[in-house]
């Protein structure tokens, strides 16, 4: 028998056939040595030149041997130990998998290494990116969505031509006056069902203006071009680019953390997650707004108007909760844009006395 | 005879791998995956037994990860090639079409090829040739919807959707069959007896119930919205009820659909003298499921690995390999010799893909 310390049992197969053959074998310094209980003389091997599995709780030891065969042995503490005597060392991946302290340390990391890119990271990325992009690939992007979008959302617009000439001329006036660059492409549409009380801005320079959103206003100019000012917005911030780019940082996230189980799991969590991206966009391009309103002199109570009455239509829209709608409630946008047309009548007021 | 394999996965345990595994993916943005699904796979493999001795999953993670980064270039061409312009949509859904069968005949045999057991290696023996005859039409017409509305508008986009799906289960046993006909172990080839005329019946009643418990859980969701309309938030609590009766109606058929298709696709493989047998059955998996999903969502996902536990012993334990012989002997006698020379570490294709995550 083996003079080694002390042997262990296990199956050897010689990588030819499927007959199993018991074996001893023994682990000395850096040394392997396998003896067949059916006789012959024991075989030596250098452990480094082995490839041993790494330890599992329930599963057997596995040591592939440099003539093809494996040896197979059950899992033991004194395997283990006599493996580490040896001069066999683990991958420190291993440690930090057997060891709950450390592992659960791996999982705060996670939460707060997940939340961390969501909240900092991803935007960032995103801004980034999307600055990367050249303007006439943004523009390329932007036309491709409207031929889209032409196939079967929208329709040609029945806005007078001299209108929408007047229309665009009155936002030309308004966008030197505020000094905001001008809007490259203005594009009037209707929408193919539904009121479509809206105006919505394309990658690369593109706002397409809808009917219902022209007949809404009605006479109500400043309205309008509140609302084209919080276009401008998107357009300044380059938010439609950006939100390309975060959806597929964002689906790379959910994917990873969820995505093993399901995609149903994971594509949720990047709906809820982008709405929320879409929700400080919003507030980002209101806040624009009202800053090129107060420069072109209009009161951004025009834009508090536009949600006041929105809001008052679309009834509705009172229903989402917060957390799954895409735009901020427009009750609370109209109020921001009301305090921020109340702090410039206060300072109007109180400038004569000064 | 039979022998049936047993599983020895432990939650604690593999819950450990697997957040490290999700920590240094993350952190190495992406990279160790490769590494990750190795530990993940060889968990799995090393953990089910036959006859006592464990199957083990030997790929070296570079070939995975440079199957993975070519995967990742192909299908983000793909996914947003569309937005740029149509031709450039086009060539990059004829470039998917020209490469996508032998990436999956690929991977496929990158998983087998690295499957071992008693130190005797799997191989899939479907050739390039085989892989196209076989799945150009499955992607055609998996493709089909995306290609016909940009090209034609939502409602041909939408006739072509509504063909595919009629012909999914022709699809599916198609892969299938793709799968299980080509399967090699130890000088023994599979072999795989059609069951078109089953894949279709499990569809078709899987659609049914799925229908019914939609509609069951739609109508009591109706009518608990009209009872608490007067709170004036009917609508949103109509819309939730709604999709947790769609979530229920899924839960519920999944298990049957899973169950009956493994099922149906064992009972039918044959390896050499080796046939399968399987007991998975509906009412058992039914429960395992359901106890995955809700503790799945209370603990946001941090349950998904004892889950899979869960599932994989479940999935593992109701199989049999059976012979006319004892398993033992026969499968102690395998020998492939000269009929096929064994493959080493290296003999990986270069598409070493693994396309699973």
């Amino acid at each position: 028998m083996l003079e080694l310390p002390s042997s262990f049992s296990g199956r050897w197969f010689d990588g030819q056939s499927g007959a199993p053959h018991a074996v001893r074998f023994a682990i000395g310094r850096n040394e392997l040595v396998v003896e067949r209980e059916e006789g012959g003389a024991p075989e030596r091997h250098r452990l480094a030149d082995l490839r041993i599995a790494e330890p599992l709780r329930n599963a057997p030891r596995l040591f592939d041997l440099p003539d093809g065969g494996v040896l197979e042995a059950e899992e033991t503490p004194e395997l283990a130990a006599a493996l580490a005597a040896g001069g066999h060392r683990e991958s420190r991946v291993v440690g930090w998998q057997s060891a709950w302290p450390a592992s659960l340390m791996a999982l705060v990391l996670l939460v707060a290494g997940s939340v961390w890119l969501y909240m900092e990271g991803l935007p960032r990325i995103a801004d980034w990116a999307a600055g990367k992009v050249s303007p006439a690939l943004e523009a390329h992007m932007g036309d491709q969505a409207l031929a889209t979008l032409d196939r079967g959302m929208l329709q040609p617009s029945t806005l007078p031509p001299a209108e929408q000439v007047a229309i665009q001329a009155r936002l030309a006036v308004f966008e030197s006056a505020a000094g905001i660059a001008a809007t490259r492409r203005i594009e009037f549409r209707a929408m193919s069902s539904g009121p479509g009380i809206n105006a919505f801005s394309l990658p690369g320079g593109t706002v397409v203006v809808l009917d219902g959103l022209v007949a809404f206003a009605g006479k109500d100019d400043e309205m309008l071009l509140a609302v084209l000012a919080h276009e401008a917005g998107h357009q300044a911030h380059h938010h439609m680019t950006r939100s390309l780019f975060r959806a597929l940082g964002g689906a790379a996230l959910a994917g990873l953390l969820w995505g093993d189980y399901s995609s149903v799991a994971s594509h949720a969590a990047i709906l809820f997650g982008q709405l929320d991206y879409s929700r400080s966009d919003e507030t980002e391009a209101d806040e624009f707004a009202i800053a090129a309103l107060r420069r072109a002199g209009i009161s951004p109570a025009a834009l508090a108007r536009f949600f006041w009455k929105i809001g008052s239509q679309a009834s509705g829209q009172h229903d989402v909760p917060a957390w799954a709608s895409t735009h901020p409630d427009s009750g609370s946008r109209a109020k921001h844009a009301e305090e921020a047309a109340d702090a410039d009548d206060e300072a109007a007021a109180s400038a004569p006395s000064r | 005879m039979q022998a049936p394999l047993a599983f020895t996965g432990h939650g604690g345990e593999y819950f450990r791998i697997w957040i490290v595994n999700v920590v240094l993916t993350i952190v190495t943005l992406g990279i160790y995956s490769a590494w990750a699904k190795v530990r993940k796979a060889s968990y799995f493999a090393r953990n089910t037994r036959l006859l006592g001795d464990s199957f083990e999953f030997t790929a070296n993670p570079w070939a995975i990860l440079r199957g993975r980064l070519l995967a990742l270039m192909l299908l983000g061409f793909y996914t947003f090639a569309f937005e740029f312009s149509l031709t450039i949509g086009l060539v990059a859904t004829a470039a998917l079409l020209a490469t996508a069968p032998l990436l999956f005949a690929s991977a496929t045999r990158f998983r087998l090829r690295n499957t071992r057991w008693r130190a005797l290696r799997f191989d899939f023996t479907a050739s390039g040739a085989d892989a196209y005859r076989t799945a150009l039409i499955v992607i055609a017409l998996w493709i089909s919807s995306t290609v016909f509305g940009a090209l034609g508008g939502l409602m041909s986009g939408a006739i072509a959707a509504g063909v595919a799906g009629l012909l999914l289960p022709w699809m599916h046993h198609r892969m299938k069959a793709f799968q299980h006909r080509h399967v090699w172990f130890a000088g023994n080839a599979s072999q795989f007896r059609s069951a078109l005329g089953r894949f279709y019946l499990t569809y078709l009643i899987a659609s049914v119930f799925f229908f019914l418990t939609g509609v069951v859980a739609a109508i009591a969701g109706g009518a608990l919205a009209v009872a608490l309309s007067r709170s004036g938030n009917a609508r949103v609590i109509g819309t939730i009820i709604g999709l947790a009766a769609g979530a229920l109606g899924y839960l519920a058929t999944w298990p049957y659909f899973a169950s009956r298709i493994q099922r149906i696709v064992w009972e039918r493989t044959t390896l050499g003298p080796f046939s399968f047998t399987t007991t998975i059955a509906f009412r058992s998996l039914l429960p395992i499921a359901a106890r995955n999903f809700a503790l799945f969502v209370v603990t946001a996902g941090l349950y998904w690995p004892f889950a899979s536990i869960a599932w994989a012993r479940y999935r593992i334990q109701c199989m049999s390999v059976a012979s006319s012989e004892s398993p033992d002997e026969a499968l102690a006698a395998l020998d492939p010799g000269a009929s096929r020379s064994t493959l080493g570490e290296g003999a990986v294709d270069f598409f070493g893909i693994d396309l699973g995550w």
